[in-house]
């Protein structure tokens, strides 16, 4: 004989109601037919309950299973990437739907659930994924509950309140297992999501990139001044990259530089095996007396990108990093999660006065043959009429700051001559419209001369002091070479709109778009309540990460130095332990409390009080013994108290039965304490 | 409580039907309850605390430890704090279900009311009272006999349960009920928490009845040569009447009474007993103990339906013919301890394992 397992109606329930939860978050990244397969797999699983379709055969689920795999694969192109694996985890838990038919299935299906409904943070790691995680745990564990309670519980609802209670129960311990169990890093390298580098800036600047991105508020990264103030907006120069190399239309980094792996290898082996000139002369500026720095710590979203950003001229603590000859920083890999390092920046450092070195000077000085002739000719011919390299910067500058306007509409230039057009028609434009121009002015009279991307300001959040600095801050600027001054940063777009630089992207938007209406700044602004919800909502999203999302290793290690003052495994072991008893001891006393034994009530504490005083004698009752089947026994034993047992007997039903808190009642209870005081055993 | 203690002095035997099935598993679970058993005293009544509470958890529990194990890879290689975070979470909720299950049993008391006699094979019920503590509730409460299906039960916050357990009384004499598990999984069904129950309560099994024909005439005439009549209830002359007794035969209800709506009342008959009915040990020679107590109990309970009185007669017993319900309790009750202490004792493993 054979049973067909029935799964408790009860636990059905909650399971599609947990899978439900744990699906939704993850569709958006995944393909849309995966919805359809979820409709159809809780169609029929809804069927099989009520009987009308029959459980799958081996000859359906197989070939259905294979072909969906297939699917897969060619929805995506490829398998072993974050997405596709999460799409055939994912893809598997609903096919288990189809066959559960035992206990262990629907087991087995839970805990499946509890692994797909934590890989949605592999997306996102904001406040409410999490939350919205822990919510689905809790639906899981409602359907746990139902699964495993073979008594009826009272209602639907009986579950999903227990399971909130165990899981808040839980929350203290796992906070404390969460700063205190040790963090190792990756074990292995794992695929990342190929969605990577969709924000963000890239490794070229081509007219409209940054444009783009002036549309994204999503922030770039946040930066923790050690004085817990902002340095003046027009000092905030985010530097990123620095691309030298120059095709007539888009600038890129030099070609020998552009694969980072292989750069960082080059960079790394030259610094180990002797001190570069650059270098030895930034480590003798700092170790000089007095000189100014600005400390602070800078938490970068994701970038997809191995660049960090730092003021000019930082010197940057993190390992894995090494700095570049332009004072920049590559990392070994992407960045492909929040990262946090810590930065110092001297301001007054001149970088290269000395000297230019042969291949800089080459590099920077490059222009494509043929290309933008009027803009050559114009600077030929101010160099004709004497100007010194300072005399041509300033010059251009003002021609900037007289003829031209800054505006985000977007403004194509001709393919041909692109700088061209636009010095000499257009005459409106970007930042980066305005920064290659400058750049390849420069070059044209022989001033080494490259293109910086970066970010330009940023947002003060007062609540929380930090520097809030988005997408939308993306910035790009000249930096020139000149004898005695060494690399300078010059920022033409700063020649055009000063208050852009001096307000910060955002205020000027606001300003801008409220003045005039044609400049294409109204799109972008924000209506004002909208932006300071957005600020409150940036300083919690910012003490999470600080708190929790950038909780690595080191952090840990602070961690353990401040609070447990060292961190040998003897003090992080006794912190768990003790710290994990305290909880448990507080949850359990509660669990004691919960059940201590009631005290009797009082019209029945007259005979267990002899009851206890016969037990002391050695005679015990039976638990199916009625109290007088009790006295009847004893006095069969010991006629001598056959009369006061009786009468005890009597008294002690009646005091059962009389109305509480009266005079009678009293008057027994005395009457019972006499006799049982003349009981002699 | 007694054969209990054989047990301990005699080799352990194995057990004809094997429960548990062979294999290290089974002979390790079979270890820990034989020494659960010399562990556990007898008693009537028990409150469950953790000095006799185990727990252990689950293959759901081991299960859940894997996937938070796998959570655990998945955040450290990810550098995922958040999945870190629930992986912690879920090992949090695991070793908060430990006080969660434990609590969902402790305090509970359990307490053997009363033992139902019956005969070798019969289902013999066991009323159990179950009560709680505090103000609280038991939702999930499993009870079986070992080797057995369990039954839940849900005791109410202040609300004792009665509940009765049969089990299958193995052999005649004197027994004790074999060990009760009282398990619960409760909340999650990651946790067993559990413990072994060994009453102290008795009760008697009487022998099974197998068919013996009829009862040999020598066997009622044996044993009248003392010529003095004996004045006997129930005979062939009617004496009076009586009221009803539970258990007497419904043959002489006087029904014109009860029609009048004067009660049951039954007619009584006077008799000079002539002819006197015995169960006597010596009419079955040739047979073993246990074979010939089966027949003298089949025998017994066909006179016992009838209304001739009798009596009974067993090496060194011998009972004064009569008639009635207690009588027919008293024969029987004489059967099944007939010798007790000869009986073999009750093979270890149905304390363990269950009746077969």
């Amino acid at each position: 004989m054979s049973l067909v397992y029935q799964i408790p109606r009860k636990a059905l329930w909650w399971l599609l109601i947990a899978q439900a939860a744990v699906i939704l978050p993850l569709l958006q990244h995944l393909p849309s037919w995966l919805i359809l397969v979820w409709t159809v797999c809780v169609a029929w699983r809804v069927q099989i309950v009520r009987g009308v379709y029959d459980a799958p055969k081996a000859m359906v689920k197989v070939p259905l299973a294979l072909s969906m795999v297939v699917a897969l694969i060619m929805s995506f192109g490829k398998l072993f990437a974050l997405e596709p694996l999460v799409a055939l985890l994912l893809l598997t838990f609903l096919l288990k739907l189809l066959e559960l038919q035992s206990q262990r299935d629907v087991l087995l299906l839970l805990l499946l659930g509890f692994f797909v409904g934590s890989t949605q943070l592999l997306f996102s790691t904001s406040i409410l994924a999490f939350l919205y995680a822990v919510f689905s745990f809790t639906l899981l564990l409602s359907a746990f509950m139902a699964l495993h309670t073979a008594t009826e519980s009272k209602s639907l609802w009986q579950s999903l309140k227990k399971s909130s209670l165990i899981i808040l129960q839980a929350v203290p311990l796992a906070v404390l297992m969460f700063f205190i169990m040790p963090r190792i890093g990756s074990l292995w390298t794992v695929p990342l999501s190929s969605g990577a580098g969709k924000t963000g800036f890239s490794d070229s600047m081509a007219p409209g990139n940054i444009s783009q991105l002036n549309k994204d508020y999503s922030p770039a990264f946040r930066v923790d001044f050690a004085d817990k103030k902002s340095p003046p907006q027009r000092e905030l120069y985010w530097r990123g990259i620095s691309l030298s190399a120059f095709d007539g239309r888009r600038w890129e980094i030099s070609p020998q530089d552009r694969d980072p792996r292989h750069r960082y290898r080059r960079l790394r082996q030259q610094q180990q095996r002797f001190t570069q000139q650059w270098q030895e002369d930034f480590t003798n500026y700092r170790q000089q007396q007095g000189v100014p720095y600005v400390d602070y710590e800078l938490m970068m979203e994701p970038s997809f990108q191995p660049w960090l950003f730092s003021m000019a001229t930082a010197q940057v603590a993190l390992k894995d990093v090494v700095s570049t000859n332009d004072y920049l920083f590559l990392r070994d890999s992407p960045v492909a999660q929040r990262l946090l390092y810590r930065v110092r920046s001297y301001p007054q450092f001149l970088r290269e006065p000395e000297d230019l070195s042969r291949g800089q000077n080459f590099v920077n000085t490059q222009l494509p043959r043929g290309f933008n002739p009027r803009t050559r000719e114009l600077v030929e011919s101010w160099r004709q009429e004497g100007s010194s390299d300072r005399q041509i910067i300033a010059r251009a500058l003002r021609w900037f700051q007289g003829e031209f306007t800054y505006s985000l509409q977007d403004t194509s230039l001709a393919a041909e001559n692109p700088v061209d057009d636009f010095l000499f028609n257009r005459q409106r434009g970007y930042c980066e419209h305005f920064s290659s121009a400058f750049v390849v002015m420069m070059r044209a009279a022989d001033i080494p001369a490259r293109v910086v991307l970066g970010y330009q300001g940023g947002q003060w959040n007062d609540d929380e002091k930090y520097l809030l600095v988005t997408q939308a801050d993306a910035h790009a600027w000249a930096e020139v070479w000149l004898p005695d001054t060494g690399w300078q940063r010059v920022d033409p777009t700063n020649a055009v709109a000063p208050e852009r630089i001096e307000l910060g992207f955002r205020e000027y938007i606001e300003q801008a778009s409220a003045a005039s209406e044609t400049n294409g700044f109204a799109e972008l602004r924000q209506a004002p309540w909208l932006a300071q919800m957005q600020m409150r909502l940036d300083a919690l999203n910012y003490s999470w990460q600080s708190w929790v999302l950038s909780y690595d290793q080191e952090q840990q290690l602070i961690f353990f130095q401040k609070v447990l003052g060292g961190d040998e495994h003897w003090r992080i072991v006794a912190a768990l332990m003790a710290s994990a008893t305290l909880v448990l001891a507080i949850l359990g006393l509660w669990l004691w409390w919960r059940a201590r034994p009631l005290p009797p009530p009082p019209e029945l504490l007259p005979w267990l009080q002899l009851e206890q005083k016969l037990q002391r004698a050695g005679w015990q009752r039976n638990p199916a013994e009625t109290a007088q089947q009790f006295a009847e026994r004893i006095a069969a034993e010991k006629p001598e108290l056959a009369g006061i047992l009786k009468r005890y007997t009597q008294l002690a039903y009646k005091l059962l039965y009389l109305p509480a808190n009266t005079e009678q009642q009293d008057a027994i209870v005395q009457q019972l304490r006499r006799l049982r005081n003349s009981l002699r055993l | 409580m007694a054969v209990a203690e054989q047990q301990n002095k005699r080799p352990l035997s194995k057990a004809q039907e094997n429960k548990l099935g062979q294999g290290w598993v089974a002979n390790f679970r079979r270890r820990i309850r034989r020494w659960a058993l010399k562990r556990r005293r007898a008693q009537s009544a028990f409150i469950l605390d953790r000095n006799n509470l185990f727990i252990f958890p689950t293959g759901s529990g081991f299960s859940l430890l894997l996937v938070m194990l796998l959570m655990w890879l998945l955040g450290t290689n990810y550098d995922n704090n958040l999945i870190l975070a629930l992986a912690f979470l879920l090992g949090s909720i695991l070793i908060t279900c430990i006080l969660h299950t434990h609590a969902s049993l402790a305090g509970l008391k359990i307490e053997l009311m009363q033992i139902q006699e019956g005969f070798v094979g019969d289902e013999l019920q066991v009323n159990l009272r179950l009560s709680g503590q505090g103000k609280r509730d038991y939702p999930d409460v499993r009870l079986f006999w070992a080797g057995q299906f369990p039954k839940a039960v849900h005791i109410e916050e202040q609300e004792p349960l009665r509940l009765s357990l049969s089990f299958t009384a193995p052999r005649r004499g004197s027994i004790s009920p074999p060990l009760l598990c009282i398990e619960s999984r409760f909340p999650l069904g990651l946790l067993r928490c559990w413990t072994w129950l060994r009453f102290d309560g008795e009760t008697l099994v009487y022998p099974k009845p197998v068919d013996a024909g009829p009862l040999p005439a020598s066997a009622s005439s044996e044993g009248s040569g003392d010529s003095e009549p004996v004045l006997l209830e129930g005979a062939e002359d009617f004496s009076g009447f009586h009221s009803y007794r539970d258990g007497e035969s419904l043959r002489h209800i006087s029904w014109k009474h009860y029609a009048q709506g004067k009660g049951l009342f039954v007619k009584d008959f006077q008799a000079y007993a002539d002819e006197q009915l015995w169960i006597d040990w010596d009419a079955l020679p040739g047979m073993d103990r246990e074979a010939r107590l089966q027949r003298l109990c089949d025998w017994l309970l066909h006179l016992a339906d009838g209304i001739q009185p009798f009596g009974m007669r067993l090496p060194g017993i011998e009972i004064a013919p009569n008639i009635g319900p207690e009588h027919r309790l008293h024969c029987l009750r004489c059967l099944a301890s007939f010798e007790a202490h000869q009986l073999a004792a009750i093979d270890v493993d149905y304390y363990l394992e269950g009746g077969a």
